[in-house]
């Protein structure tokens, strides 16, 4: 696969925007600004991303195998996992619904998912990957949907994309000098 | 916030922590790199090259393994080792720097080769190979053979022998199949080879001594013999053979493909140095990650000629990927990795000054070192040394 193909599909199914709109919960002004400033941590690991591993002590391509399990991981969990309800009502202070967001944008997968993206494919690639898999997760928020039937085969489905996308980092990472 | 807001914030940080200290300790522990010059390198291999002929019979064989804790020294022997051994004392000899200007080098070197020289046998008409009295003869052992001849006659100049390394060479390409393989043994019985019997490891020491016959003796066909058993290695060897890893880490291939680097390599030659460059940098990285709890999630530690030859066949990749425009890319991370395999190779060295002599320059593992232990490990310092840092 495309290394830049597999990097922007590691970011878009790790944020996996129904399954994370879904735990953000109600809509909001504030909920959004929550999944902007996620993005905002995530375009700037993208872009020190170099850095970070350099402080680690590791090779790319070893953080590429290390968040190719991440992400492979990531989408398991929302291949096996039910959406459930949002509990929510909606309220709450507005510390609180920023954090949804934040809280729903910052899992292991899409951080790792950013980071290694930012290595292989370079910072703006992969920024705009997370800018893009924010947007829609936002817009998918706005709808106000419930998780359905055909919610839950799309989650399953994104899913199953990042397991994909995890297992060719994983392979790649491998086989890389 | 609310209590649902907090305790997801909680479950976050809480998965943060596992995943954090779960990558750590495994895929994610540090790669450890210590220094290595140059001198250091040379110093390594000549320390090893000095294990090896210290402890060398007036027959001419090596002491083929000890075990330390007991003091004993095994009755195995292999032929190919010894070929091999000899092969990278003359190695240590012509490119080992002033470190191994000391005459007992040439010595127990050429000790070595007239023990192969009196047990030559002819297989048929212009063809050679060697074996004790009574075995079937073996590629692999006439490949080092010819491998350990080729080197003495660069530093020497001496051509004596050149009858029969053409003769080596005849008979290497007399194993080989239409497919490219070549057949690991020839047997005396038979008086031809033995179609059942093929080795991972011979097939590219073959391949390798011929590239080099085909330089030095341009005119006897050996690069049509190399070109179909590289062919061979690079498309169809691990499924035919049912070797794994795929491809098999073969650093007798990594030679062939750096001696037969201005050939002019085709495309499937070059995908298959790549992927090669890939098994041999990711057993370098997974070794680099073996330090403090990574000497736990990161099993088993190599002995001195495991990863020995994953430094040989890197370095040749890397000088391969050096001269290379296809595989230019490889050529710093490939140089990386082996300063740091290298390094790593040379702290486990055991060199106890006035120790015992029979432990001097050599690698053990559980307290046991084999003679190719030395050898691998040996010529892979001498190849990485000019990669390695200035003294100053």
């Amino acid at each position: 696969m495309n290394p830049t193909l597999a990097a922007l599909l590691a970011v878009f199914s790790t944020w996996n925007p129904p399954a994370t709109a879904h735990r953000v919960g109600q809509p909001g002004r504030r909920r959004v600004i929550g999944l902007a400033v996620a993005a905002a941590i995530g375009v700037v690991l993208a872009l020190g991303g170099d850095r970070l591993v350099d402080l680690l002590g590791v090779s790319a391509p070893t953080f590429r195998t290390a968040a190719g399990v991440v992400v492979a991981a990531t989408g398991v969990v929302d291949l096996v996992r039910r959406p459930g309800s949002p509990a929510d009502d909606g309220q709450g202070q507005d510390i609180g619904r920023l954090a949804d967001g934040v809280v729903a944008g910052l899992g292991p997968g899409p951080v790792f998912a950013a980071t290694a993206a930012g290595i292989d494919v370079g910072w703006l690639i992969a920024g705009l990957g997370v800018l893009g898999a924010a947007a829609v997760t936002a817009w998918w928020l706005t709808r106000r949907r419930a998780a359905g039937t055909v919610t839950g085969w799309l989650i399953r489905s994104i899913g199953g994309v990042a397991v994909l996308a995890g297992v060719v980092m994983i392979i790649d990472g491998v086989s890389t000098v | 916030m609310s209590g649902r807001q907090q305790r997801r914030a909680f479950n976050l940080a809480v998965t943060w922590l596992f995943v954090a200290a779960g990558l750590r300790v495994t895929i994610l522990a540090p790669e450890v790199c210590p220094p290595l010059t140059t001198a250091a390198a040379l110093g390594s291999a000549a320390a090893a090259a000095g294990w090896i002929a210290d402890n060398q019979g007036v027959d001419g064989r090596f002491l083929y393994e000890l075990d330390r804790d007991t003091g004993s020294a095994s009755d195995d022997y292999n032929l190919v080792r010894h070929a091999g051994t000899t092969m990278t004392l003359y190695q240590v000899i012509r490119y080992g720097g002033p470190g191994a200007g000391s005459e007992r080098f040439p010595t127990a070197a050429d000790r070595a080769l007239d023990l192969m020289l009196s047990q030559v046998v002819t297989t048929g008409e212009d063809a050679a190979a060697w074996g004790e009295p009574g075995t079937d003869l073996k590629l692999g052992a006439a490949a080092l053979l010819a491998v350990s001849l080729l080197e003495r006659r660069a530093i020497n100049g001496d051509t004596a022998h050149d009858e029969l390394l053409v003769e080596l060479g005849t008979f290497m390409a007399g194993q080989q199949q239409p497919d490219g393989s070549m057949l690991d043994l020839w047997d005396r019985a038979t008086g031809a080879p033995n179609p059942a019997v093929r080795s991972r490891y011979a097939t590219g020491e073959a391949l390798w001594a011929l590239a080099l016959l085909h330089e030095t003796f341009p005119g006897e066909g050996f690069d049509e013999v190399a070109w179909a058993t590289l062919d061979y290695l690079a498309t169809s060897r691990d499924e035919v053979e049912g070797l794994s890893p795929r491809p098999w880490p073969d650093q007798w291939a990594a030679y062939s493909l750096e001696a037969m680097g201005d050939w002019g390599l085709a495309d499937h030659h070059l995908a298959y140095a790549r992927e090669l460059s890939g098994q041999f940098g990711v057993a370098i990285r997974w070794d680099s990650q073996r330090s403090g709890i990574g000497t736990v999630t990161h099993p088993p530690q190599p002995r001195g000629a495991g990863f020995g030859t994953v430094l040989e066949g890197s370095s040749m990749l890397q000088r391969l990927a050096a001269f290379e425009p296809r595989l230019a890319d490889l050529a710093e991370p490939l140089a990386d990795r082996v300063r740091c395999g290298a390094a790593r190779l040379a702290t486990a060295q055991t060199m106890t000054a006035g120790g015992p002599e029979a432990e001097a320059g050599a690698w053990f593992r559980d307290g046991v070192t084999r003679m190719d232990d030395q050898q691998h490990a040996a010529s892979a310092m001498l190849w990485v040394a000019p990669l390695a840092g200035n003294d100053r």
